[in-house]
């Protein structure tokens, strides 16, 4: 599974095609709150309870933050997407300039820079496995640079009606690359892999009635590995394909997750959910009749996010878990050793790690939750060395690590029911914690995950004064099947409300956080969860902030699945399936019913906190016109809201200046009703605020006032 | 007359010769800048308007020549008859109105025909024949009104162009076309006597002069009113379309209000309960129009396109494909080589099947006739069916994508598809979503507005008031506009849930020239409602207006106008007979009538005698 419904990805999608990522399982989400103290929630365990003593403590005793302009939060890093050859000698990457994005090549002995194509746009590369060409995919087609000649070559044009796209190289065929699409047949829907050349020769290697989700293929070139839906449940199968016969070796079902990794002469190595309730990493010896599970989170608590792999041999060399951060495991002593060691040189970042293909050399991408930008470095195994990379022009007016920007503050604690919880918290620096407001942030989907990376929005709140509290309610991805499933549904007044609700107890009993001064804000499903705990508890919000936020979630579930659009994956089973395989049962009429009960459209006439609205006019996951009932409705009883609608937006802000609209709407909310410092809007923004606010009771500073 | 004609040629074949070079150079020209035979109507007008220019200009330089008494009695007492003088003149002027119009075009269309690919039908040869009848029906006109007493009788053109040119088949179009040449030919040969003043002899030959003046008269002269009234509004600062801000509650405020404000104008008079949440939401959304906006469709073999694309560009490959009456198929040309690129039929290139009718080619691919809408798969060069409508269905507006639903407006409903998601093709027949019948039927329906609301769609039909500023208006009833407003909610359930009438903004009597002579008024409807001429949905033809005021100022009109008659009539030395004639055509025709009697019974030449 891929993308989904009312994910908050839109806003800063991160996506790292280096490491084989093992999930991505972004859906809606929701949030609510319960009254404060009204049960024996928020337990904590006692050693995170210390960490988050500890933390509050640290945070206290730092200086306090200077006001860091909303614009400068958003600066974009001006080195991206940076991938290492396989041989290890070069770097491939875009840099950005004030106009433009060029794809560079940079000589690691010489630190020499290449232009290799100006002004890009949506693209992706990837390096050719012998390291002497740039596989290069754009909105237009293929093409390949060969790095002998110097020369791109365009070969083929994109289909968009045949939804072709790039799939990757071919780590053990250097010549080919992967394309998939998909045709119709006899008016059906046919889902193909095909191999292409560097001479843009096109080769069919599968095709099948349900979507094929990856293949591996042996040094000829020849298929040999394939996962694939199939059958009526959607299951996930992975199958060989030998020369006389089709064998299946795997079958996942359902929702569980089946990643190719890759193979050698001696098993197939899968990410894999079979038989677990993380992803983990599996293996399939030769000759063997089941797949044996090589490595699991230790903890016991995430899935596997990233595999080191190498490709000459074929041989995983590490695995991460992100829990609480990421965590690095090696694949023998050796190994561990060397992560360990890396780790020590880099403590407080999560590192994206690549492999040249003998291992010799690795690249780093280290991301901390208070330093804008990824940190480049290349790393020798065999010696620890660490060398940085980019350092002259890598955090160009960025925010470096260790400044005004706040970490994030890893917590667990128990939900009233006894589940285990995880979840995250910003403490801003010089205040006393007990002190400050207290707001939550709720990320979207439902079926997402807050990591501790760098947020902009969070940022914000902390910078101006204010602890954020970011759960990651039952239902949130990355934490295994069982914390996914065990919402159960309940997304209206029942336990994903209750976590986000228990957390917030939780922190105010550890002393984070004034009881009196709550707020909570989130996008997508983190909006609806928003609006959810403003109807349902009244009076413990000062305002609850929603952009792009479904005002009934079963309907909107429903709406989704017969409108189509971003929030279903492309090629996946059919909506009802697919959400059926979530826990969210939109066929349910019972469900149905009872999510329409509890929704915040339904609930308006016990509402009472001040509302703030945020809507993309093309929005396809939440339809403009469900938030124009809801604002009209709370309008047409005189209680306090704002709305702002982007004529240009989607289901996020379509820029950099209009997710700055959103930023203000939340410090300009936070200011009048938690007292913290608003910085005005630039002439640029105050015209676009202008331009978007459709009303306004709540007056906000810089819009003018619309009824 | 032999000789006569001869000599008139010899009059003017130089300067003939002279234009009809100058005409080929500009068709040659103008086809260099554009394709000149599928311009459409409305393009067409300007040559339309020249050539009857020059019928007139040759009849005036013509037959003028001998308007002074003396020439006209050197002409007219000849050893020939006057109805043979006449058609010497008639003759030697239709030769020269071939040289100097039709050979020209002739000369483009058959070489256009022999040396291009481009599409060249029967219907573009037979053009020529209608380009003649058009002039010649002009010059006819003009010899009249120069050998007549007043020479607002070339109003008598107006009825021949009136009932002989429709965009109609150029077959069927032959028949009025040949009447009206016979009607008008008559009437102003039986105009060519030795005593011009003299009233016309003979009843017939009075009442086929009389009718087209009358018609002549009862549209210029309403047509001259109106321009006065609207003229006098501008000055006064008045009128509704000159004004800064439309009046209140009125149908030209209706008619330029975006959809948002079309639908609050018609909530501010709902008593809905629901109506102010409605009002707020309208705020937030965006709400879209679909108009009543295809009044009729391409006809095979009609005299000139329509105002609507029958040709489109596949710029993949270069290729514009032009549609051809004679075979009822598309025809490719390249358009860097100029060469053929073969048919598109029925199903796509190559296919033979012929259309049924001729398609309309809207938007994105579209491809639409009375009753079907196509898609284009420019891909594989073929065209799937989306949409047949049911029996006794048809559009009448052009469908549009909006919202995330094809909107079809039909003179019966309107129908709101989804895409079919699930399906394999990207050209598989919509689904259809819900659709709501036209609340008043399709008389007088103007369009939809239409915004999606979470738990349904708000709708609001709006009817205009059947008139129509510039051309006929294609509702001969004149009604009160109204606006209703309808909710259909998630199950596809329409209720009404409010409506309003609208003010007309214009007095009854400016809109309406039914009061002016209510018979002309039918006898001037009657092509449009008798004739196929492809409309969205045929006209109907009535014998009252909708308005009541209407009558007392119409029966007022005949009154006084038999009134007038009868006292103009005193005067004359008309017989019995001929009096009872005009008496009964002034009291059954109005104004028009009186209008005409007093061209053609002449008081003095009697008081005289």
């Amino acid at each position: 599974m891929t993308a989904c419904a009312l994910n908050a990805g839109a806003f800063h999608q991160r996506v790292n095609r280096v490491v084989r990522s093992a999930l991505a399982l972004g859906l809606l989400g929701l949030i609510s709150f319960a009254v404060p103290g009204s049960a024996a929630s928020g337990q904590g365990d006692p050693d995170w309870t210390a960490r988050l003593q500890r933390a509050m403590a640290q945070a206290a005793a730092q200086r306090p933050a200077v006001a860091i302009d909303r614009s400068r939060l958003l600066r974009r890093p001006v080195i991206t997407q940076v991938k290492l050859a396989p041989d290890g000698k070069a770097l491939a990457f875009l840099q950005r300039t004030a106009q433009r994005t060029d794809l560079m090549l940079e000589l690691v002995a010489t630190g020499e820079r290449l232009l290799l194509r100006a002004d890009v746009t949506e693209i992706d590369f990837e390096w050719a496995p012998d390291s002497h060409g740039i596989w290069i995919t754009d909105g237009i087609g293929l093409s390949v640079f060969d790095r002998r000649i110097g020369q791109a070559k365009r070969l083929i044009r994109w289909n968009s009606r045949l939804r072709q796209r790039f799939l990757g190289v071919v780590d053990r065929a250097p010549a080919y690359a992967l394309i998939g699409e998909r045709v119709v047949q006899d008016g059906q829907w046919r889902y193909r892999i095909l191999r292409i050349d560097v001479n843009g020769n096109i080769q069919l290697l599968i095709e099948a009635a349900q979507p094929v989700r990856g293949v591996l293929l042996d040094g000829s070139g020849q298929l040999r590995f394939s996962a694939s839906l199939d059958g009526p449940q959607y299951d996930t199968v992975v199958r060989e394909h030998l020369a006389k016969e089709v064998v299946e070796r795997l079958r996942c079902h359902g929702i569980e997750q089946c990643r190719l990794l890759g193979f050698d002469d001696s098993a197939l190595w899968v990410l894999s959910q079979h038989g677990e309730d993380q992803l983990a990493l599996q293996r399939l010896r030769v000759g063997a009749q089941g797949f044996e599970t090589v490595h699991r989170d230790p903890e016991g608590i995430a899935d596997a996010e990233a595999v080191l792999w190498q490709a000459q041999p074929s041989a995983w060399r590490g695995i991460a878990y992100h829990s609480d951060r990421l965590h690095w495991y090696g694949a023998d002593a050796r190994l561990q050793g060397q992560l360990t060691a890396l780790q020590q040189q880099l403590p407080q970042a999560n590192l994206r790690l690549s492999s040249s293909a003998d291992g010799q050399q690795w690249l780093v991408a280290a991301q901390q939750s208070d330093t804008q930008g990824d940190k480049y470095f290349l790393y020798t195994p065999a010696t620890h060395g660490l060398v940085g990379l980019f350092t002259d022009v890598a955090m160009e007016g960025l925010l470096p690590g260790a400044g005004p920007l706040a970490a994030a503050v890893p917590m667990r604690y128990r939900a009233s029911d006894g589940m285990t919880l995880h979840g995250y918290v910003y403490l801003p620096p010089g205040l006393s914690p007990g002190r400050v407001p207290l707001i939550a942030r709720v990320h979207g989907g439902p079926f997402n995950r807050d990591r501790d990376g760098y947020d902009p929005l969070l940022q914000l709140l902390v910078n101006r004064g204010y602890a954020v509290f970011t759960p990651n309610f039952r239902g949130s991805s990355g934490f295994g099947l069982h914390y996914l499933r065990s919402a159960d549904g309940q997304f209206g007044q029942g336990r994903v409300l209750g976590d986000i609700l228990d957390g917030l107890d939780y922190l105010l009993r550890q002393g984070v956080g004034d009881p009196q001064r709550q707020a909570i804000v989130g996008h997508s499903f983190g909006g609806y969860a928003s609006l959810l705990a403003a109807t349902h508890t009244q009076g413990r919000f000062r305002f609850a902030m929603a952009s792009a936020a479904p005002v009934e979630f079963g309907w909107n579930m429903r709406w989704i699945a017969d409108n189509g659009g971003s929030g279903l994956p492309e090629d996946g089973p059919p909506a009802e399936m697919f959400f059926r395989h979530l826990g969210l049962p939109i066929t349910d009429a019972r469900w149905r019913s009872a999510m329409q009960k509890d929704s915040p459209l339904a609930g308006i006439d016990q509402l009472s906190t001040p509302i703030y609205l945020w809507a993309g006019a093309k929005d396809d996951r939440v339809p403009l016109k469900t938030i124009g009932r809801y604002a009209g409705e709370v309008n047409q009883r005189k209680l306090p809201i704002t709305l702002l609608i982007d004529p240009e937006s989607g289901h996020g802000p379509a820029t950099d200046l209009q997710f700055e609209v959103v930023l203000y709407l939340v410090e300009a909310a936070a200011h009048q009703h938690l007292g913290g410092a608003l910085r005005p809007p630039s002439a640029e923004l105050s015209r676009l605020l202008k331009r978007d606010a459709r009303l306004d009771s709540n007056d906000i500073p810089g819009i003018g006032a619309t009824r | 007359m032999k000789d006569m004609l001869w000599s008139e040629l010899r009059r003017f074949h130089r300067l003939a010769l002279l234009i009809a070079g100058m005409h080929l150079l500009i068709l040659s020209f103008l086809y260099r800048m554009s394709d000149l035979l599928q311009m459409n109507y409305l393009d067409c007008m300007p040559f339309l308007g020249a050539y009857l220019l020059v019928g007139l200009a040759l009849a005036i330089a013509q037959v003028g020549s001998y308007r002074h008494p003396s020439r006209w009695l050197w002409l007219v007492h000849r050893p020939l008859s006057t109805d043979r003088i006449f058609l010497a003149l008639a003759g030697s002027a239709m030769m020269l109105l071939l040289i100097v119009v039709v050979l020209p075009i002739a000369v483009v269309v058959a070489g256009v025909d022999l040396f291009t690919e481009r599409v060249v039908d029967t219907r573009h040869y037979l053009l020529l024949l209608h380009v003649f009848g058009i002039t010649l029906l002009a010059w006819l006109a003009g010899a009249h009104a120069v050998v007549s007493r007043y020479k607002a009788a070339v109003a008598v053109l107006a009825a021949p162009l009136l009932l002989g040119l429709h965009l109609i088949s150029v077959w069927w179009l032959l028949l009025p076309m040949l009447l009206t040449i016979a009607w008008l030919g008559w009437v102003s040969m039986k105009s060519f006597r030795a005593n011009r003043g003299a009233p016309i002899q003979g009843s017939i030959t009075l009442l086929l002069t009389a009718l087209p003046l009358q018609l002549g008269f009862f549209l210029l002269v309403f047509e001259l009113g109106q321009f006065l009234f609207v003229t006098g509004s501008i000055l006064a600062g008045t009128d509704p379309l000159n004004t800064e801000f439309p009046p209140r509650n009125g149908l030209t405020e209706l008619e330029r209000a975006e959809p948002r404000e079309v639908l609050r104008l018609g909530l501010e008079h709902s008593t809905d309960r629901r109506a102010p949440v409605w009002r707020d939401e309208l705020l937030l959304l965006e709400p879209v129009r679909i108009g009543a906006n295809l009044q009729r469709f391409p006809l095979r073999h009609q005299l000139s396109n329509l105002n609507v694309q029958t040709q489109w560009l596949d710029g993949q490959r270069n290729v514009l494909w032009t549609f051809s009456h004679d075979r009822m198929q598309f025809l490719g040309r390249h358009l860097q080589t100029g060469a053929a690129q073969g048919i598109w039929g029925a199903g796509g290139v190559g296919d033979d099947r012929p259309f049924a009718e001729v398609p309309v080619v809207g938007e994105n691919g579209l491809l639409m006739t009375r009753h079907t809408l196509y898609v284009i798969d420019d891909e594989t060069q073929t065209q799937h069916r989306l949409i047949e409508l049911p029996q006794g269905e048809s559009f009448i507006g052009m469908p549009r994508w909006a919202l995330d639903r094809l909107l079809v407006l039909s003179n019966q409903r309107l129908r709101v598809y989804r895409s079919d998601r699930l399906a394999a093709s990207a050209f598989s027949p919509p689904l259809l979503d819900w659709s709501v019948d036209l609340p008043a039927g399709p008389d007088n329906f103007k369009g939809f507005a239409l915004a999606e609301l979470m738990d349904g769609w708000l709708l609001s039909a709006a009817y205009g008031d059947g008139f129509r500023q510039i051309g006929l208006t294609q509702f001969n009833e004149i009604k009160m506009p109204s606006q209703k407003l309808i909710f259909v909610d998630g199950s596809g359930r329409a209720t009404t849930v409010g409506e309003r009438l609208i003010f007309r903004d214009y007095p009854v009597l400016y809109q309406s020239d039914w009061w002016f002579s209510p018979p002309l008024h039918w006898l001037v409807g009657w092509p449009e409602g008798t004739l196929d001429k492809g409309l969205a949905w045929p006209l109907q033809q009535r014998v009252l207006a909708g308005a009541p005021l209407l009558y007392p100022v119409a029966a007022l009109l005949l009154l006084l106008s038999f009134a007038s008659a009868w006292w103009w009539l005193r005067q004359t030395g008309a017989s019995l007979t001929r009096r009872y004639l005009w008496l009964i055509s002034c009291g059954l025709l109005g104004v028009p009538a009186l209008l005409s009697l007093i061209c053609l019974e002449p008081r003095q030449t009697y008081r005289n005698d």
